[in-house]
């Protein structure tokens, strides 16, 4: 602050108006003397002189005491004035809470406010004199000198915050702001300052921070990814989980877009154009969504799956952002996934279980009625026999018809042993024997109806093949299928009969099984046939040739060991049916 | 002659049965409705053959067959099953008796006669 005192008189003021006074006398005393004024009066030029120069004085006499007294009345105003001024700021320095200072040049404590006491627990009197610097924290006096002696030198004023000690030797938390006071010549001549106590703001603002730091710890922990996006898409808040999904540090997110990561590889832009759209609706709808599942390809190209939830919230200014929750349910899914498969196979299970006891039931069922329908054949066909002996008659057709008789009744007990023997599967005499020995035991069977057809059978027999079966069952499974393809070819043809070690991909997507490959070059099977080829009592072989058992109980057979019978046919080309069969244990 | 013994519950298979070998006029023929009966008969006659059939009401084929094994008298008597069906339990049982031929009804008159002679012969 610059203070100039303000002085009563000046000198040369006086010494113009002499000079003046003079000059006006002497000017009047020529002039008078002139006109010959002195011819009427003795002395008249003097006279003159005198007179002017006495109401000259007396002029400049009344004028200055004018100007005292209006100078000695605003010395008296101003005078006043500034005792006010004094008293409203000693009023003020006593009863603030601040503590107001005036340091002498050297900073040296001149003046504290009585608020000293309160906050520092020092009477004013003890610090007068004292340095200030050494009531302050050691940690916070370089800062702090630092900063007053560069606004110091640049003339402003000084706002700092730091810690000082009370007389109990405690530290506080104070904000002083600190103003240079100059001189008369521009010299700093003291300092005056203004310092409050901060020390619970100062904790209010440690708690806050602390509070801030653990809310940003406890979203870094997190393990599902925390986000808040503006309406722009650009993320205001990214967890580390997020970030690690990226590829990224937190910080690296903030101000920036899913787009600007699908740019530079880190998410894909199919994904990254689907986040926005969930993002523009909810701004739009301002109501949550959830996404049940969704997936994020990382950097590295591995998927992972998500649950999702997007909440509408409102931001510092912007009221359209939007909070996202993902939970990682990759683990569950897959979990899920297992879940899954492992039911559908229980169900497969069930069904065959189902399908078992069907077997069962039936098989149960056809017993009785065999017992029930075998033994009147038996009857019959004794009946029969009996009359054939008894009544001898010389008449052919009685004899075709007695034949008839006894072939419908054998043909018809064989349809039941069939029947038989599709419902109650026997239990399997395993060996290990090779495809090719039953393809060859098969065929050999069919020897006359093979050459009585003029039929050819062609062999692509695989070596080193062999199979864990019950031999004559599997041998009446070729058999069944190969007495089809002479059947199928009454005007010749050939059977190919291939056997190979190959992969299956309708029972098992990489274990090798043995194939039975039987192709004949028949009439092949009609589109509307195929579904049903494996339906029991359907049959296409005209004169009684069929019981319609035939497949199906080669089927049941195959399943029974672990494999299963697959036909492929074209009308009019030929049909070749896959018996498959897992091969044996310790076979290639 | 030989006498045969037919022991079924089935009248009707008894007599065609019975009647179809007796024109062969090979054998005498004795019938028995159960096993009851046949057993009676068993003992009483002492037939060379005996046609038995499994399922009867009272005793039924197998009890029969236990008892035939188990009489020294009777363990030689050659034994022929005609029967309709065999579950699996029933061969079960029979693994553990002893029978010379198991025949499944219907049955040719002319096989049955082959088997019974070939018994017969002590082939």
């Amino acid at each position: 602050m610059k203070i100039k005192n303000r002085k009563i008189g000046r000198l040369p003021e006086v010494i113009e108006e002499l000079i003046l006074t003079v000059l006006v006398s002497v000017f009047a005393f020529v002039f008078a003397s002139g006109i010959g004024y002195y011819e009427w009066v003795p002395f008249g030029g003097v006279y003159i002189g005198l007179i002017v120069f006495t109401i000259c004085m007396l002029w400049f006499g009344y004028r200055r005491v004018l100007e005292s007294r209006k100078i000695y009345s605003e010395q008296k105003k101003a005078e006043k004035a500034l005792r006010e001024s004094e008293e409203k700021y000693r009023l003020l320095a006593d009863n603030s809470r601040d503590i107001i200072c005036l340091h002498s040049a050297d900073s040296r404590y001149v003046y504290l406010s009585p608020s000293c006491s309160m906050v520092l627990g020092y009477d004013p009197e003890e610090l007068i004199g004292t340095d200030p610097w050494e009531l302050v924290h050691p940690d916070d006096l370089k800062p702090m000198q630092e900063i007053a002696g560069k606004k110091t030198l640049e003339g402003k004023s000084a706002l700092m915050a730091y810690r000082i000690r009370k007389k109990s030797g405690d530290y506080i938390w104070v904000e002083s702001v600190s103003q240079s006071i100059i001189g008369d010549e521009g010299e700093i001549i003291g300092f005056v300052t203004s310092s409050r106590d901060i020390t619970e703001r100062i904790k209010v603002i440690d708690e806050l921070r602390s509070s801030e730091r653990l809310l940003c710890n406890v979203i870094d922990a997190s393990p599902n990814c925390i986000f808040i996006k503006d309406k722009e898409g650009r993320y205001l808040l990214a967890n580390k989980a997020i970030a690690d999904l990226y590829g990224t540090v937190p910080e690296n997110m903030i101000g920036k877009t899913d787009s600007y990561f699908a740019e530079r590889g880190a998410m894909r832009t199919e994904e990254c154009g689907l986040f926005r759209e969930q993002d523009l609706q909810v701004i739009k709808s301002r109501k949550p969504l959830y996404i049940s599942e969704e997936k994020i390809t990382t950097k590295e190209g591995a998927v992972r799956w998500f649950q999702t939830t997007k909440i509408p919230i409102s931001h510092m200014d912007d009221p359209d952002c939007v909070l996202g929750v993902a939970v990682d349910i990759t683990e569950r899914k897959g979990i899920k996934d297992e879940l899954k498969e492992a039911y559908l196979e229980l169900k497969e299970i069930q069904d065959q279980l189902i399908q078992t006891e069907k077997l069962a039931a039936l098989g149960r069922f056809a017993s009785s009625i065999a017992h029930e329908i075998k033994n009147p054949l038996g009857t019959i066909l004794g009946g029969i026999e009996f009359l054939e002996r008894k009544i001898k008659v010389d008449d052919k057709d009685i004899d075709i018809a007695i034949e008839k008789i006894k072939d419908t009744i054998l043909k018809a007990d064989y349809t039941m042993m069939s029947l038989l023997k599709f419902a109650r599967p026997s239990e399997l005499k395993r060996e290990r024997i090779s495809p090719n020995v039953l393809v060859e035991n098969a065929a050999s069977l069919l020897r006359y109806e093979i050459s009585l057809n003029n039929i050819r059978i062609e062999h692509d027999f695989g070596r080193g093949i062999f199979i864990d079966v019950d031999r004559n069952l599997i041998e009446q499974v070729i058999f069944n299928i190969l007495i089809n393809a002479v059947e199928a070819m009454p005007d010749g043809g050939t059977i190919v009969v291939k056997t190979s070690r190959r992969v299956e991909p309708k029972l098992s997507p990489d274990k090798p099984f043995c194939a039975i490959e039987i192709t004949d070059t028949g009439e092949g099977i009609p589109e509307e046939n195929l579904s049903r080829l494996f339906e029991p009592f359907f049959t296409t072989k005209k004169e009684m040739k069929g019981t319609g058992l035939g497949l199906p109980t080669s089927k049941t057979i195959t399943q029974n060991h672990g494999g299963d019978i697959f036909i492929e046919s074209e009308y009019g080309k030929g049909t070749t049916v896959k018996i498959i069969l897992p091969l044996a244990e310790g076979g290639r | 002659m030989k006498q045969i013994l037919i022991i079924d519950d089935d009248s009707e298979f008894r007599f065609f049965v019975g009647k179809n070998l007796e024109m062969s006029g090979k054998y005498t023929i004795v019938v028995a409705k159960d096993g009851e009966e046949g057993l009676r008969k068993i003992e009483k006659n002492k037939p060379g053959l005996i046609l038995l059939d499994l399922k009867m009401p009272g005793i039924s084929g197998f009890e029969v067959l236990q008892k035939l094994n188990e009489n020294e008298e009777t363990r030689e008597i050659p034994v022929i099953i005609v029967t309709a069906i065999v579950g699996v339990e029933e061969k079960e049982k029979l693994e553990n008796l002893f029978y010379d031929e198991l025949l499944y009804k219907p049955i040719r008159i002319k096989e049955l006669e082959y088997r019974i002679d070939r018994l017969l012969s002590g082939d």
